[in-house]
């Protein structure tokens, strides 16, 4: 009901821009820099405990990690940039906002920024996520279809699995990892 | 993942050392799935960079730390820790303390590496010259000055150093460091980490070093011709080879395995007893178990078994030790809690020549240590004030049971941490102390363990990212202080020792950092009235430094260049005879290739030789030396 709704209202350009200069004071900014710590740390140990299906990767030793949306990590991004998994090296991309246009193909981890909630519904139809491991850093992503859902809870970073998709894929997923992400 | 004995004041402390030098709030990659999902996001904003939180006067040598300085043993890296009294008495001999009571047995600091204690029960201190690791792998030390017998028991009386090896999932693939140097003989090191499948991860390493003789050699009075040879040839050569292997799985939590194999000797190269030189050999194997069934509980297990020879001059001491370890951690509301149970067996067996006109009775010994602790962390004004509580209770074969309680608080600001505890800790007697007897009559069969009652308050502050300040100052009053009373052993001197350790850095550009570091102490020591060991308390208080001081300067000229030079003073050892000295240590590193780093290192400079220490010891002579690594 909630994605309906959405997908028929769209912002334009020039106001959420003023909206964004006006709504952010300095704290703030600092604020979200913690945030997006804890967010890149999750993706890092996500990754830590995900089995990707072999023909997705093919052996290719690297893990491609598409940052979609407005760069808000800043140098959290470059601390996981080249970092060691089980599944291969990280090589992380930042794409920036989403366009029509944009090449999501070569991407192993998708990761939504909030800045494209409202385009939710056109990224994921450009994505296979049987293939493509989301992460989402917005509610409901997991209704829009992605697999892994961060959220705010009590000022703290929790997640959320998308168990039904899950078990439509291939990926392998630690059994407490998705316990843990269940509750 | 964190050493198992790591108490409360260090879990906080993990999460931040790897931190130190950037900009981040959190260790990204070291922060496991249970921790994040408890961070809070508004207190760790408070700060760009937070404040250390512990209670505790803590400093940490990062993995970059250790590089930077290019020194090849453990020992080496510790001249650069505020209020740490470094001792090169021979050029392999090392004596290490803090807060005062140096000397070849500094028997009240603990040390550890990877939670597993290379203190000797034998001699009561740390025989550095047969401890060693590859530095390269070393995640960080730890160093905390004061007590820590309410976590790590008996022994930890002035303050305990933490060895932290990395995860072997971070050191994934090769290199090999060739060196040669004028006193640094020669080091060859190499290390292959290697990816098992998707969970399991492993590393082995090899290390060589030689190092030369000392200078000028400095006997006492009474020294016999073949004492003073034997100092004047004292280079030494050790090997060493070990491996590490991690396991981490969510459902299984994470499992380490992990042993080194050693060999060593130092002095000229002789068989049998009779000849002064020395011989070291021995092993360990440690198994660790982490698992956290849910974000607030924790399970922490360790077991390791731990083999060592020890041959000196008319003494061979063989020891095996094993080790069990258990604790949990659980958070509710807003407590931290953690508790642990310990049992820890050893046994030895010590040969002295007929030749020496004293015996060790009983020859063999074996020694049992139950322990138990709890701690609780209790938060309170939206975490901004902390109250700790714990005790400590052990059960040995010396001085049967003992209590070691502390109450630690804090309070955090935004940009500053003020901190205050209280503790008490013991140091038991070793078994030399203990079982040493001349003609069948013990000397220290009636010896007490050493009692110390320390209060420490402590200030943390930052300034606009750029300055970091940390001073701690503490009043330590010491009693049953050991003596020797001819013709016993015994507890017969008392005193206080009191002192502040500050160390202040400055980040004066993005690629440049500044620190100093600088403690002060007085101590003051006496004897009990009918006491033969009066010199004793001049001899202990003129061995510890009145005043210390360390400049440090890092700089990275540009991605392939670095800088790294540090001044030290440290104050005369009126005790010893050694007058005050200054002396300066450079690196300079470059990395013509991405993966090669050539190091160039200079160290004692400022004289031609120095005696760092009393009698029976050898000059320190400047080395210059030259290290290649490659990787692969």
């Amino acid at each position: 009901m909630g994605a309906c709704a959405q997908r028929h209202l769209s912002w334009p350009r020039w106001l959420a821009l003023g909206v964004a200069l006006v709504a952010a004071p300095a704290a703030r900014a600092q604020a979200a820099d913690v945030a997006y710590q804890i967010k890149a740390s999750y993706i890092y140990n996500f990754l830590q405990f995900v089995h990707f299906p072999t023909d997705v990767l093919q052996g290719a030793g690297t893990l491609n990690v598409c940052i979609l949306g407005e760069d808000r990590f800043g140098p959290a991004l470059d601390e996981i940039d080249g970092a060691t998994t089980p599944q291969g090296q990280l090589k992380v991309m930042r794409l920036g906002r989403f366009s029509s246009s944009a090449a999501l193909d070569g991407c192993n981890v998708l990761y939504l920024v909030d800045s494209e909630r409202q385009g939710v519904d056109s990224i994921m139809a450009k994505v296979n996520e049987t293939r493509v491991l989301t992460i989402g850093e917005f509610a409901p992503f997991i209704r829009h279809g992605g697999l892994i859902e961060l959220f705010e809870q009590n000022d703290m970073i929790r997640f959320r699995i998308n168990e039904e998709l899950l078990n439509k894929t291939a990926f392998k997923i630690d059994a407490q990892l998705v316990q843990l992400g269940v509750k | 993942m964190r050493p198992l004995l790591i108490g409360m004041f260090c879990t906080s402390l993990s999460c931040l050392a790897a931190t130190e030098h950037s900009q981040l709030a959190i260790d990204i990659k070291g922060t496991s799935l249970a921790e994040l999902m408890n961070l809070n996001i508004t207190s760790l904003s408070r700060k760009s960079e937070p404040l250390d939180k512990a209670p505790a006067a803590v400093y940490v040598l990062t993995n970059d730390e250790i590089k930077r300085m290019g020194v090849t043993h453990i020992a080496e890296a510790l001249r650069y820790v505020p209020g740490v009294e470094v001792v090169r008495q021979e050029a392999n001999k090392w004596a290490i303390s803090i807060r005062g009571f140096n000397g070849r047995s500094a028997n009240k600091l603990l040390v550890m590496i990877d939670g597993r204690s290379i203190y000797s029960p034998f001699f009561s201190g740390v025989l550095w010259e047969e401890k060693d690791v590859v530095l390269e792998d070393v995640e960080r030390i730890e160093v905390i000055r004061g007590p820590g017998g309410t976590t790590w028991g008996a022994n930890a009386v002035n303050g305990v150093i933490n060895i932290i090896t990395k995860d072997s999932k971070d050191t994934q693939g090769g290199f090999v460091t060739l060196g040669a140097g004028l006193e640094e003989r020669s080091l060859t090191q190499a290390r292959y980490g290697w990816r098992i499948d998707g969970q399991t991860t492993a590393r082995v390493y090899g290390k060589f070093t030689e190092r030369d003789d000392g200078g000028s050699v400095r006997g006492s009075a009474s020294a016999s011709p073949s004492v003073i040879g034997a100092l004047e040839d004292d280079g030494a050569r050790m090997r060493q080879t070990g491996f590490r292997l991690d396991r981490q799985s969510l459902e299984q939590g994470h499992l380490t395995l992990q042993g080194d194999l050693y060999q060593g000797d130092l002095g000229p190269h002789y068989h049998g007893l009779g000849s002064a030189g020395q011989e070291h050999d021995g092993g360990n194997l440690k198994l660790d178990w982490s698992y956290s069934p849910t974000a607030e509980r924790t399970h922490e297990l360790q077991l390791y078994y731990d083999d060592t020879t020890l041959e000196i001059e008319g003494l061979i001491d063989k020891r095996h030790l094993w080790s069990f370890d258990y604790q949990m951690l659980q958070r509710w509301a807003n407590h931290e809690v953690v508790g642990g149970i310990g049992y820890r067996r050893g046994s030895d067996n010590i040969d002295i020549s007929p030749l020496v006109p004293a015996e060790l009775l009983p020859e063999q010994r074996n020694e049992e240590l139950k322990s138990a602790f709890i701690q609780d962390d209790i938060a309170f004004l939206e975490d901004r004030l902390h109250l700790i509580l714990g005790t400590k209770y052990e059960r040995n074969d010396y001085s049967n049971e003992e209590w070691q309680p502390s109450v630690r608080t804090s309070y955090s600001f935004d940009e500053a941490l003020v901190w205050a505890a209280w503790s008490r800790a013991v140091r038991t007697p070793s078994r030399l102390e203990h079982d040493l007897a001349f003609a069948g009559r013990p000397l220290g069969d009636q010896l007490k363990p050493e009692r110390a009652n320390v209060y420490e308050l402590g200030w943390r502050q930052q300034w606009r990212e750029q300055w970091h300040l940390d001073i701690a100052s503490y009043w330590a009053e010491y009693e049953d202080l050991f003596t020797s009373e001819r013709p016993t052993f015994a507890n017969q001197m008392q005193g206080d020792v009191k002192g502040i350790e500050t160390s202040l850095s400055y980040q004066a550009r993005s690629n440049w950092l500044l620190r100093l570091n600088y403690s002060h102490a007085e101590m003051d020591l006496s004897v009990s009235p009918g006491s033969q060991a009066g010199a004793t308390s001049d001899t202990v208080e003129g061995s510890m430094p009145h005043d210390m001081l360390q400049l440090i300067s890092l700089w990275d000229i540009n991605p392939r260049w670095q800088l790294n030079t540090y001044l030290r003073y440290v104050d005369a050892l009126p005790g010893q005879d050694v007058p005050s000295y200054w002396a300066g240590d450079i690196s300079l590193l470059w990395r013509p290739l991405q993966k090669t780093r050539v190091q160039l290192v200079g160290r004692h400079l400022g004289h031609s030789e120095r005696f760092q220490w009393g009698t029976g010891v050898t000059a320190v002579e400047p080395d210059l030396a030259l290290y290649l690594t490659q990787e692969f």
